[in-house]
C-alpha cells in the first residue's frame, strides 16, 4: 500500500503548481493538510467497521496515473449516448476529470446563477469558492475523501443565489477515456442552493468502452433554507473501473433534498451518502438501486443525521446481485438528545439471483431522545417462484420472466424519478445494466 | 341539578381559536345531540370534556355533577363517570380487551370504595353484560382494538361503556364508518344503556343514527358556538337543507 | 400534568432483592494468577485435565484486551480487585446433605421465593442453587435420575462424570473465544451440568437460581446442557444480587448442544442488582451463551427477560449446523436510571432448510442505555434458510436511548431474510386511551409496557412469566408526579 500511496504524494509534490488553486493560499493549505492525513490514515482496510466489507486492495495494486490536460479530443458525437437530452438540459462535461468546454452546453441560464468549472474558478476567483473547500471530516476511514481534497483537478461549481430556479436539469457529466496508463479522476463538486432556490442536479459518471480508470469523487450540497434539491446520481463506468464517491449534503430549515441513486457500472463501487438536516422541517428522501453482475462488488453507505427538531427522512436502497457479485448496504440514522419529532424510515430490499451472489446489509438506529417515530427494515430473498410459474405458464420463457420480475423489483426505485424525460433515460440504462447481469 | 354545565367555552389548539363561548347545560337522564360540519368543533369538545392534552381552555368553566371538571386529571373524570367513546379509538397491541377492561372496572371499584373483583368473579360478570353485543368469546382475549374494522371499535368502545356504567357517556361519531347493519347493532347498543340516570352526548355528523337513537335536543355547533336548538325535527332539516343556511 | 411527567415518574424502582446473608465464607484473596487457578481446581479437587485446560485458557486471556466495540461505556475493571472464590462451605467441603447446610443459606433461599427443601419447592421445577462460587443444593436429582437425566452442579459433574464433561466442555464455546470467555474458563468456580438421554422427555422444568453475596467477588459459573437425539428440556435461570455500591462482575458462560431431534429451551429472567439512581454500584454482567443444533431437526430457543445489572452484554446465539434445524431468540431488555443493555444474537445458518426467528423488544427509561446488536448469517450451504426478525424500542423520557445494529450477512440465493425494526416513544394516544377507561398513569404506563412485552413474555413457562411480568411491574413502578 505504501508504494501506491507514496505515488500519489510524489505526484502531489511534483505537480503542486499546476493543481488548481495553488495562488490561494487557503486552497494550497487546505490540499497540503489532506495529504498529511491521508498518508497518515492510507487506504481503509478491512480492519475499520465502515470497511469491513470492502477491500479496496485491487483498487491500490492498480498504479493510477493522475489525469493532466490535453488528453481529449472528444467529439460531441461521442457523448451523445451519454446525455439524458441535447437540448432540454444544462450539461457541464468533464473528460477524464477535467472541464470540456466545447462539450458543455450552458445556454439560458438564468441571470445569477453560477454554473462553472470548479478548476477555472478558483483560479480566477478564489474567494467563490474557498468557502466551500475548507471542511474535511475527522476519522482514520476517510483516505478517499482526504485523498481528493489532496488532489482534485476539477469539478463543477454550482450556485443558485436566493429565490432562483434552474427550470431545467443541469447534467454534469464524468467521463473517462481509455489510455494507455489507467488514470485517476478526482472530481471535487460544490452545490450551493440558495433560501428557496430549486434545482435539479445530475451527476453521472461513465466510461467510454472498457476503460480502465479509477473516478475518486466527492460532491458538496448545501441546501439553503427553504431550498429544494433533486439530486439523480448515475455510475455506469466500465465493469473493469473503480469507482469511489462520497456525497455531503447539510439542509437549513424547511430545505428539501430528493436524491436517487442507480449504480450498475464499475468492477468495485463504493458510494457514501451523509445528509444532515441542520435545520427544522427539513426533509429527505434517499432512494438507490444498484444491480451487480459478474465479479462486480458494489458498497453503498448512507448516514443521516437528525441535527435539528421536527426533520423527516426516508430511505430506500434494492439491490440485484447476480454472478459472483457482491452488495454492501449500510445505513445509519442518527438522532442525538433533545432533538424532538424526527421521523424517519429505512428500507433495504435485495434480490440475489445466483449461488455464487451474496449481499452483506446493515441497517441502523442510533436514537437518543424519546419523541421519535423511527422505523426500519431489511429484506433478503430470490425471484419468487410463483411468480416466475405464473408468468411462464403465460408464455413467457424463464429469462423474460426473469427480467420482467427485477424491473418490477427496481420499478419502486424508478418511480421515484421526475421529471419523466429522466425517467425514461435512466429506466433505458437500467434496461441495459439488467440484460449484462 | 345539571348533571353537565358548560358555560362560555373558549379552547384553542396551537393558538388557533376552536370553540368561542360554547354553552351546553344536560340533565340527568337527557340525551342530547350535537351537530355540525366539518372543523365546527365537535371532537374538541368531546376531548376537552375528556381532560386530552394539548388543548388551551382560555375562558369560560366546565361543571360536571356540580365540580368544576376541568382540574381533573382524565382518569379521576372516568372514574367519576364521565365516558369518551373514541372517534377512532387507538390500538394496543399485546394488552387483551379483557386485561383492560379488569384493570379499568376495578380502578372505578377503587374509587367508589367497593371490592375489586378477581379474574374468574369478573368473567362471569362480562359475560352477563356482553351476551347482547353479541361478541365471540375470543373477542375478549384479542389486543385492544388490533386488527379491528371500524364496526368492532365501535363495538368495542360500547363493550367498555357497559362494562363501566357511566353517569355522562359522550359518542363521538359512533356511527362513522358504520353500515346500516352495524349501524343498527350499536344504536341497540345505545338505547340498552338509555335510563333515567344516565346522559349522553351524541356527536354526528348525520341524521341518520339520531333517528335510531331519538335524542331529547338537538344542538347545531358552527364556528366553534351553538348557533340552534332544536328537537328531533332540526335533525330532519338538516338533513335536506345541510348546514349551509345557517352561516 | 404531561405525559412526560407521567412516564417519568412511572418508572422509578425499587431492587427487592438487595439484602446481604450474613454467613462464614471461605473467600480467597483478591487477584488472579496462575496460583489462583490452581488453588480453585485444587478446592474443587477436579481432574487433571480440567487444570490443564483452565491454565490454557488463562494463558490465551493474559494475550487478549478487552473488547470496546459495544455501545456499553464503564470505567476500567480491575482484574486484580476481584475475588475469584468464594464459598459458603468450609474448605474441601464439595457436598453437604441439605439438614447441615447453614439455616442463614435456606432462609435467603426462602426469602428469595426459591425454598430448596423438595417438599417446600414448586411442583414440576428442579433447582440448583449457586450461591457466589459454588452449588448449594440440587433438588429432585432423584427423581430425574431415574429417567436417567443427569442434573447436578458442574463440579459434581467433573468428579462423577468427568469423560462426558472433558468431550462437550469448550466444544460450542472454545475456551479462547473472546476476552470474558476466556476468563470464565480460567476461573470458573460451579455451575450447572445436564445432561438429556436419547429419547426423554424432561418431566419438570430444570432450573439453577444464582445469587452473588459476598463482597468483591466476581461470579464465574458454566453451564453446559447437552440433549440428546430426540430429548426435550426446558430449562430456566434466574439471578440476584445484594445491593451495594461497587460494581461486582459476573462473567458466564453457558453451552447448548441439541442432537438430532432434540429440543432446548433455555428461559432467563436476570434480575442481578441494577445500581442506584445515580448509577452507583451494580452487576457487570458479561455473558457468553451459545447453542449448537448439531443434530437435523434439532431445535434451541433463547428467551431472555433482563431487567437487572448496570451492564448488560450478551449475545445468546445458535450456530444451526444440523439440517433443518431452527433458532429461536425471544428477549425483553429493560433499562432504566443509568443502566446500559447491549444485547442481542446471532444466527449462524450453515446447513440446509434451517431457520431462525428474533424478537426483541426494548425498553428504555431515564437515562438507560439499550441497543439490539444482532447477526443474522446464512453461509453458501444453508439451502433454503429462512430468517425473520422483528426488533422494536420503546423510549420513555428523553435522556434514554435506543441502537439498534442488525447485521444480515447473505451467501445463498434461496435463503429469506427479513428484518423490521421501529423505535418510537410510549404512545400518548394509548395513555390517554387507558386514563380515560380510569387507569392511573403509572398503571397505564405497566400495561402499554406488558404488551409491548406480551410477545416474549408468553414464550415463558407459565410461573416464570407471571414472575417477569411482576418484575417489569416493580421497574416500572413507583411514583407518579
Amino acid at each position: 500500500m505504501n508504494t501506491a500511496m507514496n505515488a500519489y504524494q510524489d505526484h502531489f509534490v511534483e505537480h503542486a503548481m499546476q493543481l488548481p488553486g495553488f495562488d490561494s493560499v487557503s486552497v494550497r493549505v487546505s490540499r497540503q493538510e489532506a495529504m498529511q492525513r491521508f498518508m497518515q490514515s492510507g487506504f481503509p482496510t478491512q480492519r475499520l467497521e465502515n470497511w469491513k466489507h470492502t477491500s479496496v486492495t485491487a483498487l491500490w495494486k492498480r498504479a493510477y496515473k493522475p489525469s493532466e490536460p490535453g488528453c481529449m479530443g472528444l467529439d460531441p458525437d461521442d457523448i451523445t449516448p451519454y446525455l439524458a437530452d441535447r437540448r432540454g438540459v444544462y450539461r457541464l462535461v468533464f473528460v477524464n476529470g477535467l472541464f470540456s468546454r466545447p462539450l458543455s452546453d450552458l445556454h439560458d441560464l438564468p441571470v445569477g446563477v453560477r454554473v462553472a468549472s470548479m478548476a477555472q474558478l478558483v483560479n480566477d476567483s478564489p474567494c467563490e469558492v474557498e468557502p466551500y473547500l475548507g471542511n474535511h471530516t475527522p476519522g482514520n476511514d476517510q483516505g478517499f475523501s482526504d485523498l481528493n481534497h489532496a488532489l482534485w483537478g476539477d469539478g463543477a461549481f454550482v450556485h443558485l443565489p436566493s429565490g432562483t430556479r434552474l427550470e431545467k436539469p443541469l447534467h454534469l457529466l464524468y467521463l473517462s477515456t481509455i489510455s494507455r496508463e489507467p488514470m485517476v479522476a478526482m472530481p471535487r463538486n460544490v452545490v450551493v442552493a440558495g433560501t428557496d432556490a430549486h434545482a435539479q442536479i445530475v451527476e453521472s459518471y461513465a466510461s467510454l468502452g472498457q476503460a480502465r480508470h479509477f473516478t475518486n469523487a466527492h460532491t458538496t450540497l448545501v441546501l439553503g433554507e427553504k431550498a429544494r434539491v433533486r439530486h439523480l446520481l448515475l455510475l455506469q463506468e466500465s465493469l473493469v473501473a473503480h469507482h469511489v464517491g462520497t456525497m455531503r449534503a447539510t439542509q437549513m430549515g424547511d430545505s428539501c433534498l430528493d436524491s436517487q441513486l442507480f449504480s450498475m457500472g464499475g468492477e468495485l463501487t463504493r458510494q457514501e451518502l451523509h445528509v444532515t438536516l441542520a435545520g427544522e422541517r427539513a426533509e429527505c428522501s434517499l432512494d438507490g438501486l444498484f444491480i451487480a453482475g459478474g465479479g462486480q462488488h458494489m458498497d453503498f453507505h448512507t448516514s443521516m443525521h437528525h441535527t435539528s427538531p421536527d426533520t423527516w427522512s426516508r430511505q430506500l436502497y434494492k439491490g440485484v446481485l447476480d454472478g459472483n457479485a457482491r452488495g454492501v448496504f449500510n445505513g445509519v440514522v442518527r438522532v442525538p438528545p433533545g432533538i424532538h419529532h424526527t421521523r424517519s424510515n429505512q428500507t433495504s430490499a435485495n434480490l440475489l439471483l445466483s449461488d455464487t451472489a451474496e449481499i452483506d446489509t446493515k441497517p441502523q438506529l442510533e436514537i437518543n431522545t424519546d419523541a421519535v417515530q423511527c422505523s426500519h427494515g431489511a429484506t433478503v430473498g430470490s425471484l419468487d417462484p410463483e411468480a416466475l410459474f405464473y408468468l411462464q405458464s403465460r408464455g413467457l420463457n424463464v429469462t423474460s420472466a426473469r427480467l420482467l420480475l427485477i424491473k418490477g423489483f427496481a420499478e419502486e426505485v424508478l418511480q421515484r424519478v421526475k421529471p419523466t424525460l429522466l425517467q425514461a433515460w435512466v429506466g433505458q440504462s437500467l434496461n441495459l445494466g439488467v440484460k449484462q447481469s | 341539578m345539571n348533571i353537565l354545565e358548560v358555560r362560555n367555552l373558549h379552547v384553542s389548539v396551537m393558538n388557533k381559536p376552536i370553540l368561542r363561548g360554547l354553552e351546553l347545560h344536560l340533565k340527568p337522564g337527557e340525551v342530547h345531540a350535537i351537530m355540525g360540519p366539518n372543523g365546527s368543533g365537535k371532537s374538541t369538545l368531546a376531548n376537552v370534556l375528556a381532560g386530552r392534552g394539548d388543548y388551551q381552555v382560555t375562558a369560560g368553566e366546565i361543571l360536571y355533577q356540580g365540580q368544576e371538571l376541568l382540574s381533573m386529571a382524565p382518569e379521576d373524570r372516568a372514574r367519576a363517570g364521565l365516558f369518551l367513546a373514541f372517534q377512532n379509538p387507538v390500538e394496543i397491541p399485546g394488552v387483551s380487551n379483557v386485561r383492560l377492561l379488569k384493570e379499568a372496572f376495578n380502578a372505578h371499584q377503587r374509587y367508589r370504595r367497593l371490592p375489586e373483583m378477581d379474574a374468574m368473579a369478573f368473567r362471569a360478570y362480562l359475560n352477563e353484560r356482553t351476551k347482547s353485543l353479541e361478541l365471540s368469546e375470543d373477542w375478549l382475549l384479542r389486543p385492544v382494538n388490533a386488527g379491528f374494522s371500524g364496526g368492532e371499535k365501535k363495538r368495542n368502545e360500547l363493550l367498555q361503556m357497559m362494562v363501566l356504567e357511566p353517569h355522562l357517556a359522550i359518542l363521538d361519531e359512533i356511527d362513522s364508518g358504520l353500515d346500516i347493519d352495524a349501524l343498527a347493532k350499536v344504536a341497540a347498543g345505545i338505547n340498552a344503556l338509555r335510563d333515567t340516570k344516565r346522559s349522553m352526548l351524541l356527536i354526528t355528523h348525520y341524521p341518520r343514527l339520531l333517528e335510531q337513537v331519538p335524542p331529547d335536543k338537538v344542538h347545531v355547533l358552527i364556528g366553534g358556538q351553538i348557533v340552534l336548538c332544536g328537537g328531533l325535527d332540526l335533525a330532519g332539516q338538516l338533513e335536506e337543507r345541510g348546514y349551509g343556511w345557517l352561516f | 400534568m404531561n405525559d412526560s411527567t407521567v412516564v417519568a415518574s412511572a418508572i422509578s424502582r425499587s431492587y427487592k432483592h438487595g439484602f446481604v446473608t450474613s454467613i462464614l465464607s471461605d473467600t480467597i484473596p483478591e487477584g488472579i494468577d496462575e496460583g489462583v487457578i490452581r488453588l480453585i481446581s485444587s478446592k474443587k479437587r477436579e481432574p487433571e485435565f480440567m487444570l490443564a485446560w483452565r491454565l490454557a485458557a488463562y494463558r490465551h486471556w493474559l494475550g487478549m484486551i478487552e473488547p470496546h466495540w459495544s455501545s456499553v461505556r464503564y470505567p476500567p475493571i480491575d482484574y486484580q480487585g476481584i475475588s475469584y472464590y468464594s464459598s459458603p462451605f468450609a474448605d474441601n467441603q464439595d457436598s453437604i446433605a441439605l439438614e447441615d447446610v447453614d439455616p442463614a443459606l435456606l432462609a435467603t433461599y426462602e426469602k428469595l421465593g426459591i425454598p430448596l427443601d423438595e417438599r417446600l419447592s414448586l411442583a414440576g421445577v428442579a433447582v440448583d442453587a449457586v450461591f457466589d462460587s459454588v452449588s448449594v443444593a440440587t433438588t429432585h436429582q432423584k427423581k430425574l435420575a431415574q429417567l436417567g437425566i443427569l442434573f447436578c452442579s458442574m463440579s459434581e459433574a467433573l468428579r462423577e462424570h468427568g469423560a462426558l464433561v472433558q468431550r462437550h466442555l469448550g466444544s460450542v464455546v472454545p475456551s479462547g473465544d473472546n476476552f470474558f470467555a476466556a476468563l470464565n474458563a480460567a476461573v470458573f468456580s460451579d455451575g450447572t451440568f445436564c445432561y438429556i438421554p436419547p429419547g426423554v422427555r424432561c418431566p419438570m422444568e430444570l432450573s439453577t437460581y444464582f445469587r452473588i453475596n459476598a463482597a468483591r467477588t466476581g461470579q464465574f459459573e458454566r453451564t453446559l446442557i447437552i440433549a440428546d437425539q430426540n430429548s426435550y428440556v426446558s430449562y430456566l435461570e434466574g439471578c440476584t444480587a445484594p445491593q451495594r455500591d461497587r460494581h461486582q462482575l459476573h462473567a458466564a458462560v453457558v453451552e447448548l448442544i441439541a442432537m438430532e431431534g432434540a429440543e432446548i429451551k433455555y428461559s432467563t429472567v436476570q434480575n442481578w442488582y441494577p445500581g442506584d439512581a445515580e448509577g452507583r454500584g451494580g452487576i457487570y454482567n458479561f455473558v457468553t451463551k451459545r447453542g449448537e443444533c448439531r443434530g437435523d431437526r434439532s431445535r434451541i430457543s433463547w428467551t431472555q427477560v433482563e431487567t437487572g445489572s448496570a451492564i448488560t452484554w450478551k449475545y445468546p446465539s445458535v450456530i444451526l449446523r444440523g439440517e433443518g434445524a431452527s433458532g429461536r431468540f425471544h428477549s425483553v431488555a429493560l433499562t432504566n436510571h443509568h443502566q446500559q443493555a447491549d444485547t442481542g444474537t446471532k444466527m449462524i445458518h450453515i446447513g440446509r432448510h434451517t431457520s431462525s426467528t428474533i424478537l426483541s423488544k426494548g425498553i428504555s427509561a431515564g437515562q438507560g442505555h439499550n441497543a439490539y446488536r444482532g447477526l443474522v448469517k446464512v453461509l453458501a450451504g444453508a439451502q433454503g434458510a429462512r430468517n425473520h426478525t422483528q426488533c422494536d424500542s420503546l423510549l420513555l423520557g428523553a435522556h434514554c436511548s435506543a441502537h439498534t445494529y442488525p447485521c444480515i450477512e447473505v451467501k445463498n440465493h434461496s435463503a429469506k431474510v427479513e428484518h423490521e425494526a421501529t423505535t418510537s416513544r410510549i404512545s400518548e394516544e394509548q395513555l390517554f386511551y387507558c386514563q380515560q377507561r380510569g387507569l392511573a398513569s403509572e398503571a397505564a404506563v405497566s400495561l402499554i409496557v406488558n404488551g409491548f412485552c406480551q410477545d416474549v413474555l408468553r414464550e415463558l413457562p407459565m410461573e416464570f412469566s407471571v414472575e417477569a411480568r411482576k418484575l417489569l411491574e416493580v421497574n416500572l413502578e413507583g411514583s407518579v408526579g
